[in-house]
């Protein structure tokens, strides 16, 4: 590495508006859209499949429940039902149906529910209500499928409306429902900042890698700058060293940037001292570079450069999980989702983040993207043609 | 006896479809412009490349500075200075930060401030490189190729594409190269430029060195020849007429006419006679000496820029 070069790297790409723009404030745009769409969503064609266990028989209970979930059901024509609710009373087989993610969550309203209610009822005008006396729904889910996470969080503010409905029918003072949750994995409260700016950081050094390396390194290529600097004693090592660093101070800027923005504004949890954060940034930053590297191999005028470039990273970034979740789409996607590296180190960040668990084994996390710096730069080497000539 | 910086033996480089260098010898004495002349695609950037140490050879022997090898050592780079027919850099980048930046690639160098006097950029020096007309880029380039204090310089068509004035600033840094005892290896597509700079000239074709002479040297092998040219239309039975005359081939450009002769005095008395009985306007006439672009058309039967 050569210290002037490196900062000739730099200061040029500090006085271009272009890469001032794409790769430090962008990202910071982009969070702030998809944080603010998405946490407000809620929309109209959002739906989730429900499974509901009704062993509580009949009562005043089970009756309020029943109103309730039949204004959120789509069974009863309610175009803005959130809930498609399926019936069943065998256990074993609704897990399974869920397990088989063909359903979102199972809420369950065990035998004593109309007893427990009714005591409930019956002692709130007596103010003596104890905690574990109230009547109690189960809930089982998924930790780490988002469907089922925000299915679950969505049942949480239903069952307030039972509570409500239960108050006021009764005139009484609010009876209160609790809700148990059976969740495999880990719990957490989900919080889209998190969820994005994982998705974010990684569009940022992609950004940077394929459009700011691989886009400069064929300007160099066919302007002839690199070919000049072959005339002189600097070996092509110290070269793309310089080049390679240059580009990496621009995603450490876009990251120091984007943190403290989402620290400071959306409160995002993240811990960036975590050995398993560092590698997964480490291996962000290492594919975004090979494909940097590889977009400049194979182009030869910028404008190429840019297309094919964009080629990669639409349908990379979109199948990679940096804004919504992939593992549930459908088998004819699914594929290009697991040959996918940023599905590798967008799932390992958010792990290390402990934003929710990867469905992905851990090995995989590491080997699948290294697979693909590995080929990307064995390919760049050999198609890499430093005097710009064909 | 005069000491050789360069000397050149049986450099070769092939591609698939063309031998593009193919097996060529020369060598260049200190302290001199060298100059390789030859229309594109003679071979002469690809030899210029493989010496500059930017291309690999496929065969040969290059012996720099009393050193052989077969193809340009780091070593040999830090003594020598280049600049290439494109007058690129990184972009965004000052005047004296690109000279700053060459500086820091050599072992050896010159105070920037020293060079970009040279190049007469002081004014320049604050200014970003792609701001500059292409006159001002280029004495970046060849200020560039100066920053290591170089013994030789290897300047590849530097004044292609630049105004009148333009040009003669380059010539006039060349000859102050010469003075100081600094070697220039020259590639250009002009003629005037080669004849006005140059102590050797070595004319290249189709990979092939064809003829290496002093300019005179080559002038003096057409003989005694001169040339009278003039603009008229003439017809075909007129051009056998005049090729009647004691002269050789007729050429054309254009509506242009160029007779070689060695007899001009007789030549132009006819011409002129001719004239005014057939009532031929005869413009632009006028009487010159032998070029190198004469040489050039000698030697390979076609003009340098076909």
């Amino acid at each position: 590495m050569k210290s002037v070069l490196l900062k000739s790297f730099i200061k040029s790409g500090l006085r271009e508006r272009e890469t001032l723009f794409w790769v430090l404030l962008f990202p910071l745009i982009l969070f702030t859209i998809m944080v603010l769409i998405f946490s407000n969503m809620g929309g109209e064609d959002l739906s989730f499949n429900m499974v509901l266990m009704d062993r509580s028989g009949e009562g005043m209970g089970t009756t309020v429940m029943d109103q309730v979930l039949e204004g959120i059901s789509s069974s009863t024509g309610n175009k803005n039902a959130l809930f498609n609710i399926r019936e069943m009373s065998d256990e074993q087989k609704a897990l399974e149906l869920l397990k088989e993610q063909k359903t979102d969550l199972i809420v369950t309203i065990p035998e004593d529910f109309n007893q427990q209610f009714n005591k409930v009822v019956f002692f709130s005008k007596l103010s003596r209500i104890e905690a574990e006396d109230r009547p109690t729904v189960e809930i089982d889910r998924v930790a780490i499928r988002d469907t089922s996470k925000m299915s679950g969080d969505i049942m949480e503010q239903i069952i307030s409306q039972v509570n409500f409905e239960a108050a006021k029918r009764m005139g009484i003072k609010l009876p209160e429902v609790d809700m148990t949750n059976r969740v495999v994995g880990q719990s957490e409260e989900f919080n889209y900042a998190d969820y994005f700016f994982a998705g974010v950081l990684v569009m940022a050094f992609f950004s940077t890698g394929l459009f700011n390396m691989g886009i400069n390194l064929t300007l160099f290529k066919q302007r002839k700058i690199f070919k000049r600097f072959s005339a002189t004693p600097l070996s092509k090592a110290q070269l793309m060293s310089s080049a390679i660093l240059s580009n990496l101070f621009f995603m450490m800027i876009a990251f120091g940037l984007l943190l403290i923005y989402a620290k400071v504004f959306y409160s995002v949890t993240w811990n960036i001292f975590r050995l398993k954060s560092i590698l997964y940034m480490l291996l962000t930053a290492g594919l975004a570079i090979s494909f940097g590297y590889f977009v400049s191999a194979v182009s030869k005028t910028p404008n190429s450069a840019s297309g094919f470039a964009n080629v990669l990273f639409f349908p990379m970034q979109f199948l990679g999980g940096l804004y919504f979740p992939v593992f549930d789409l459908s088998p004819v996607v699914l594929w290009f989702v697991y040959i996918n590296p940023i599905t590798y180190v967008a799932a390992g960040m958010r792990e290390s983040m402990g934003l929710m668990e990867s469905p992905l084994p851990n090995a995989l996390h590491y080997v699948v993207p290294l697979i693909w710096i590995c080929g990307m730069l064995l390919i760049s080497l050999w198609r890499f043609r430093w005097d710009g000539d064909a | 006896m005069s000491e050789k910086i360069l000397e050149v033996k049986g450099l070769k480089k092939y591609y698939p479809t063309v031998k593009a260098v193919d097996g060529i010898n020369f060598s260049i004495e200190k302290g001199t412009v060298f100059t390789l002349l030859g229309p594109n695609g003679a071979g002469k950037t690809t030899t210029l490349e493989i010496i500059e140490g930017i291309k690999n050879s496929d065969g040969g022997e290059i012996e720099f500075f009393g050193d052989k090898m077969k193809n340009v050592n780091t070593e040999t780079k830090e003594k020598i200075g280049v600049s290439l027919q494109s007058t690129n850099f990184i972009p965004h980048l000052k005047v004296k930060e690109v000279f700053e930046l060459f500086a820091s690639l050599f072992k050896r160098n010159l105070p920037v401030e020293d060079v970009i006097s040279f190049v007469s950029l002081d004014e320049k020096k604050d200014d970003l490189v792609e701001k500059l007309s292409g006159g001002q880029k280029q004495r970046v380039a060849i200020g560039c190729a100066l920053i290591n204090d170089p013994e030789m310089v290897f300047l590849d068509e530097p004044t292609t594409g630049l105004d009148p004035q333009a040009r003669r600033n380059i010539w006039g840094i060349i000859e102050h190269l010469r003075e100081r005892g600094k070697t220039v290896f020259l590639t250009t597509h002009y003629m005037e430029e080669a004849q006005e700079l140059s102590d050797m000239v070595c004319i290249m074709d189709h990979g092939n060195i064809i003829a290496m002479d002093t300019p005179e040297g080559h002038i003096r092998k057409l003989g005694e020849r001169n040339y009278i040219e003039f603009t008229a239309k003439l017809s075909s039975q007129e051009i056998e007429k005049i090729n009647a005359w004691d002269v050789e081939e007729v050429e054309f450009e254009g509506e242009k006419v160029i007779i070689p002769t060695k007899d001009i005095h007789g030549v132009l008395e006819k011409l002129l006679i001719w004239a005014k009985e057939k009532d031929v306007s005869l413009k632009d006439i006028s009487v010159r000496q032998p070029n190198l672009e004469d040489v050039f058309l000698t030697l390979t039967g076609r003009r340098l820029r076909d």
